[in-house]
């Protein structure tokens, strides 16, 4: 069994229940056994969400804080992993408010601050924690390295430890890592990892989910980095070719990697589906059955 | 002169800024002695309100705040006024990011808020010293001397009296020429005469603001949703412009508050021209500030 992480949880809602569904009613349709474990990101606007800024569109209301954790077929993971956050925002109302509503035991924090770490696990005692890949942008590059990832996995404090994106390909450094059973590995990326801007623009999209902007400043940037949509950079069978014999069992779909929702769809059925059932999947997906 | 403080800053902006469109290009619409003070409101999503409660709605951006803000400030060269009327500020509180960016941004004009809280007027005095501060109504001073005493803090410009005592013309009466010119009267309170739910009502309302929306039932409150309701618009506390023209103003009242947060363009369009236009115009300033 594969676990994946489904992006977005607010904005693909729908389609992510409808993957979750078809795992187990038409588990036929799919090249491999995978199940979705968690479905990421935050509500829009919510500051603490790192990496991917949702300041777009209307806000989420206290009904939609109750509701998508009901309604969700998969466990929800809470982005709580801006790397902008200083100790006076953890008392943040909408933040505590979010998590205080969804604390079912089920939901997960993903997260990037240790002092962080230590409040909420006072404060909300069920749920359990993912160290974000995006905590390679609080450290310097060599500061963030295998003896790090060994360090978090010893203390035991982390359920998932999401890895750099730039590391994913890098089988030799993986393989230095003492425990790989709680190891996320994202299987595709939102921009090329070469790209001389990567840094910068990952670092700014962090500060504009901080300040409630919804520009980014490099997305001329973006536009001129070649990326394939389509393609994963780790496929299916690079997953059981190389990842699985080294224990991973979490993989991470990049919540920025599709554009839009027929984009997101298209990977869906194009990474999960075989060829003979892709027809039914977009049926499904787009509710046009 | 009557001066206005007209609802919806951020929630009616388009049909706000073609008012103060209209009151540049076209002064011979308007009343001669009427004048648009301030636009008051707030963004949604803003834990310091205490005011009215709305159903979806747009989050504002930063982007989007600086541009309204520059109309406002700088093209129409009008102050703006928050609503961070909640009554449940604690010091904790006051740090919220986003009501801290709305203070920052509104932080280089005089620019005001209207606020129950003194925790928060300590916090806003010493990080963003350029605001003044309007005592809100939402207070419920019924008692005469307390609402005195209101008047006589020097940290208030203003303070936005209880709806129950605009009818109360011998205690008007009494005000010296700084009370008077501390006062500001709520013209068009949703609120029939005396309710006794108003003040709960607001506590209510901050509950919901801080649990961005989570729905509280008020019991024996008898408010329907708009104010251009007939019952709303006849009632006897409310003020029409000929009693502010012929009693308010002679007596040295300058400042009337228009309430109506949660209109409709149409019904703030309305509302406007009640009070604001001379009745050969109304037709022309209803359409546009109307039209799509």
């Amino acid at each position: 069994m594969i676990n994946f992480t489904l992006p977005n949880f607010y904005q693909n809602f729908t389609i992510n229940n409808k993957m979750s569904d078809m795992t187990k009613e038409h588990s036929e349709y799919f090249k491999t056994k995978i199940n979705f474990s968690y479905a990421t990101g935050n509500f829009p606007y919510c500051y603490w969400n790192g990496g991917y800024n949702n300041n777009k569109g209307d806000g989420a209301f206290y009904d939609d804080f109750i509701n998508t954790t009901n309604l969700s077929n998969i466990p929800l993971r809470f982005n709580c992993a801006n790397i902008c956050l200083q100790e006076q925002d953890y008392i943040n109302q909408l933040a505590n408010l979010i998590l205080q509503l969804n604390e079912n035991g089920s939901n997960i924090i993903e997260l990037c601050d240790i002092k962080l770490l230590a409040y909420l696990k006072e404060r909300y005692p069920n749920y359990q924690f993912c160290w974000s890949k995006e905590a390679v942008y609080l450290y310097q590059n060599e500061e963030y390295n295998v003896d790090l990832i060994n360090l978090l996995n010893e203390k035991g404090l982390f359920h998932i430890i999401s890895l750099p994106e730039a590391w994913t390909q890098q089988l030799d450094l993986i393989k230095q890592i003492q425990k790989r059973n709680s190891i996320e590995v994202a299987i595709n990326t939102s921009c090329n990892q070469h790209c001389p801007h990567y840094h910068q623009c990952k670092v700014h999209e962090h500060e504009a989910q901080y300040t409630f902007s919804n520009v980014n400043q490099f997305q001329e940037c973006k536009e001129k980095v070649e990326y394939d949509k389509i393609k994963p950079l780790i496929t299916l069978e690079d997953i059981q070719k190389d990842y699985i014999p080294l224990g991973i069992k979490y993989y991470g779909l990049a919540e920025t990697a599709c554009s839009d929702r027929h984009d997101y769809i298209n990977f869906l059925v194009n990474y999960f589906i075989k060829p003979e059932y892709q027809l039914k999947a977009y049926q499904i997906l787009l509710g046009v059955e | 002169m009557i001066k206005y403080a007209i609802p919806g800053m951020y929630e009616l902006q388009k049909t706000n800024i073609r008012l103060l469109e209209l009151k540049r290009d076209h002064p011979e619409y308007f009343y001669d002695n009427v004048d648009i003070e301030i636009v008051y409101g707030n963004p949604q999503f803003c834990i310091f309100d205490g005011g009215r409660i709305f159903g979806r709605y747009h989050h504002a951006t930063q982007e989007e705040l600086i541009k309204l803000y520059h109309i406002y400030n700088e093209e129409f060269n009008i102050p703006f006024r928050y609503v961070f009327t909640s009554s449940l500020i604690t010091e904790e509180l006051c740090y919220d990011r986003f009501s801290n960016l709305l203070l920052e941004l509104g932080n280089h004009y005089h620019n005001e808020i209207v606020c129950v809280s003194d925790i928060l007027i300590d916090y806003v005095s010493k990080n963003y010293p350029t605001y003044k501060f309007v005592s809100s109504t939402t207070k419920c001073i019924l008692d005469k001397e307390e609402l005195k005493n209101e008047l006589h803090r020097p940290e208030f410009k203003l303070v936005c009296l209880d709806y129950n005592f605009n009818k109360q013309i011998k205690f008007l009466e009494t005000f010296t020429e700084d009370e008077i010119a501390k006062s500001e009267l709520l013209i068009n309170a949703i609120c029939p005469p005396g309710c006794p739910w108003r003040k709960q009502h607001y506590y209510l309302n901050s509950m919901s603001h801080l649990n961005y929306g989570r729905s509280y039932k008020m019991e024996g409150c008898s408010i329907v949703e708009h104010s251009l309701h007939p019952d709303m618009k006849n009632h006897s506390n409310n003020l029409t412009y000929k009693e502010i023209s012929e009693v308010y103003e002679p007596m040295g009242f300058e400042h009337f508050k228009i309430e109506g947060r949660t209109w409709s363009p149409l019904e703030a369009a309305l509302t406007y021209v009640d009070y604001m236009i001379k009745p050969e115009w109304a037709d022309i300033v209803i359409l546009t500030l109307t039209r799509e």
